[in-house]
């Protein structure tokens, strides 16, 4: 417990307070129909309570805050499976710009995003959407302009964004360019998958002028990349805190509710294990997720941030197996919240790196540490 | 008579080949599903209705080849000859998107139900039609309270003269919508032990008060429904059985439905697209990716061999209720390590929606539930083992 957590346990209330008021699963359950799948409303409320800015500097219209309170928020939206295009926006756009921009960027860019009138994303990988795969878009000079072409798959919350970062290759290396996310040549293929609480995209690039102010001046975009990944990929693991509490809540309800053979079949033994290997999941995720957040920046960083972001992929995903398995037949349908989290688990477990590729650069981190 | 397997007995081999004799048979059998059918993905993924529809047609052609119930005596429609070729067929069927439908059902063990407790008349009329392939049935067990408790189940049959009148609620009924008929369990003595109270009813959906509805499942869309009964009247002779003594039939045919459709063989074969998508991206010498894609083909065919013993000591006239649970959790098993391989191996492509990934990790999520769930199969297990009641 450090000096911030009164602070943080205040953000924690009053954001729980504004998500079940505005994000209930009944609520849920019309965004996830409408074309865009998000609730335009609460991402606004989303930018007045502050939680857009809370790490972005003041100079560029944020709150100058820390990880430990963005974890708060993170954790409660994936509690309540708010469909809010926060990770891709805040995380890893301004995020990019941040850590590779110039003043001009940062300025143009930023306040944009922390002030919600803009949305924007990061198109960081290749077809598969995967971090250890090569690159599928590229840049070439072509009559003193910058051209990019090819393709970035699985990119969230593309459909929604004004902008968008996305990285290519230049020759051998790889460089990262802003793109506006209307321009011509940009063509948006919306993709329908498994977890209906957030919208994933292939964005396909054919011939699209980059202007140069547009071109991110880091030396090293490769470092940046590396950097969004572990940024998202703990922003991801909040999230999965978050949703194994709940989860953790409402198989133990139903269990408690529900009788089969003149009992509560939470009163059966397998079943009360069930329960508790979730609550350790939960707890475990939990403890890993907020040293995380707090490591950033710090000597350990890369080290917590593939042991929150590998253990939780595996946790959720698992914890929700289990929780369906609890349910029994109802955990597959619409009626009851279960299946919402079994699906955002699988996907929160792919995104930005999946558990085998963050245990490869936690052994990675290691072995470079015992060697130094 | 050479059979597949052998039982694992004092001095005797165990083999795991098919005779020559049941590999031309699982030939021919291939060739035939090639001509009339696509492959089993595409099969699979055919709108509800032209599944449907090509199913009927087809079960007539095999029907027509005697392919439908080779396993059943010979005055039923059988060949009675053949044990192993119903495990051919269940494995090449599933392999080709399980073209029967709903109509495996009636083969597996609503036909051995009537041949084992039906009236002449009840045989004469409906073993025909089954083995004919002409009809399609839907089990009504499963109601809202009765999951795994399925004893305690409340739907009731009260006598009325020359009839029964029903009243109740079913879910779970897969092929309601289509079926002809519902095999239907209901209780006909409240004051009896639950077990004790429950007789089966053969009932033609199109009887007035019989409604049936969708439910709205995040899998495998469209396959669920609920059916209610509102004083729903059929004559006595829609009764299977003994007054009371259904669930004492039923039990002796859940071994079979236990073993149900040979779904390691369908996730063996989406492995196998799985290791060919490996395969066309270079991955294939990657030795984490041969480790998983080899865990997960060891849990397919463990649970095949499994199958292939419950299916020998049947064949021996055994009612080989242990080794159908512990084939039953391996079979989950294998639809879990399936699903768990392509999320692992493909990533976010996985999750593509309507993917065959995404078709196996429905799969996999309803193995562990649908037709008992795992845990009760392990109670089951650890009762024979330990001894003791529970």
């Amino acid at each position: 417990m450090g000096p911030n957590d009164e602070l943080a346990e205040e953000l924690r209330a009053s954001a729980r307070k504004a998500l079940d008021d505005r994000m209930p699963t009944t609520v849920l359950r019309q965004v996830i129909d409408t074309e865009d799948g998000i609730d335009r409303s609460l991402y606004a409320l989303a930018a007045d309570l502050g939680w857009l800015g809370l790490t972005l500097p003041e100079s560029v219209g944020g709150s100058g805050g820390s990880w430990h309170e963005l974890a708060v928020v993170l954790e409660e939206i994936g509690r309540a499976l708010a469909p809010l295009p926060m990770i891709a926006s805040v995380v890893v756009a301004a995020g990019a710009v941040m850590l590779a921009g110039d003043d001009e960027q940062q300025q143009r860019l930023i306040p944009g995003i922390a002030d919600g009138s803009a949305i924007a994303t990061g198109a960081l990988f290749g077809a598969s959407g995967r971090p250890d795969e090569p690159l599928a878009a590229r840049v070439e000079r072509r009559d003193g302009s910058l051209v990019l072409s090819g393709v970035s798959g699985f990119v969230p919350d593309a459909h929604v964004s004004s902008w968008m970062v996305v990285a290519a290759t230049d020759g051998a290396v790889p460089t990262l360019v802003v793109v506006d996310s209307s321009a011509p040549g940009v063509r948006i293929e919306r993709l329908d998958t498994t977890d209906v609480t957030r919208r994933l995209a292939h964005v396909h690039f054919d011939d699209v002028v980059i202007p140069s102010a547009n071109v991110l001046a880091s030396a090293d975009a490769q470092h940046v990349i590396d950097e969004l990944v572990r940024r998202a990929g703990v922003a991801i693991a909040l999230d999965s805190v978050g949703g194994l509490e709940r989860v953790v809540e409402i198989t133990v309800a139903y269990v408690g509710e529900r009788e089969q053979f003149g009992r509560k079949v939470g009163s059966f033994q397998a079943v009360k294990h069930h329960c508790a290997n979730l609550l350790v999941f939960s707890e475990t995720a939990r403890v890993a997720g907020r040293a995380a957040a707090d490591a950033i920046d710090g000597a350990r960083w890369v080290e917590w941030a593939a042991i929150a972001k590998s253990y939780s992929g595996d946790t959720y995903t698992e914890a929700t197996r289990i929780a369906v398995q609890c349910f029994g037949g109802v955990g597959f349908t619409w009626e009851y919240d279960i299946h919402f989290y079994m699906k955002r688990a699988r996907l929160s477990q792919q995104l930005f790196g999946s558990p085998t590729y963050h245990r490869q650069l936690l052994t990675r981190e290691l072995r470079s540490r015992t060697a130094d | 008579m050479c059979s597949g397997w052998k039982h694992v007995d004092k001095g005797e081999r165990v083999h795991f080949d098919y005779s020559d004799e049941e590999l031309s048979f699982r030939k021919e059998l291939k060739g035939f599903l090639d001509g009339e059918l696509p492959v089993y993905f595409e099969f699979f993924d055919l709108p509800q209705q032209e599944r449907f529809d090509r199913s009927m047609e087809f079960v007539k052609k095999l029907a027509a080849r005697g392919w439908l119930t080779p396993a059943w005596p010979v005055e039923y429609g059988g060949s009675a000859h053949a044990p192993w070729q119903q495990m051919i067929l269940s494995e090449e069927m599933i392999a080709h998107g399980e073209p029967r439908t709903g109509q495996y059902m009636n083969v597996n063990w609503i036909g051995p139900a009537i041949i084992l407790a039906g009236t002449p008349e009840q045989k004469e009329y409906h073993l025909t039609r089954i083995s004919n392939g002409n009809v399609v049935w839907c089990q009504g067990f499963s109601e809202p309270d009765a999951g795994s408790d399925l004893a305690a189940l409340r739907t009731s049959a009260v006598r009325d003269g020359d009839e029964y009148v029903i009243n109740g609620e079913k879910i779970w009924t897969s092929n309601a919508g289509v079926a002809e008929f519902c095999f239907l369990l209901a209780r006909t003595n409240s004051e009896a032990r639950k077990q004790e109270g429950i007789s089966i009813f053969l009932v033609p959906t199109a009887t007035p008060g019989v409604e049936v509805g969708d439910i709205d499942a995040v899998v495998h869309p469209g396959a669920f429904h609920h059916v209610v009964f509102t004083d729903v009247r059929v004559p006595a002779s829609c009764r299977l059985g003994p007054e009371n003594e259904g669930f004492t039939i039923v039990r002796k045919l859940l071994a079979n439905e236990r073993v149900g459709v040979a779904r390691y063989h369908r996730a063996a074969g989406y492995l196998d697209r799985v290791a060919k998508w490996c395969d066309e991206r270079g991955l294939l010498d990657d030795s984490s990716v041969i480790e998983t894609l080899a865990h997960a083909r060891v849990a397919c065919d463990a649970a095949r061999v499994l199958v292939y013993q419950v299916w020998d000591e049947r064949t021996r006239g055994l009612h080989p209720d242990e080794s159908a649970w512990v084939y039953r959790t391996a079979a989950v098993n294998a639809e879990r390590a399936v699903s768990e391989a392509a999320f692992k191996l493909m990533g976010a492509e996985a999750l593509v929606r309507h993917s065959h990934a995404d078709n196996q990790f429905e799969w996999a999520t309803t193995a562990g539930i649908a037709g008992g769930s795992y845990e009760m199969q392990l109670n089951s297990l650890a009762r024979v083992l330990l001894g003791t009641k529970g």
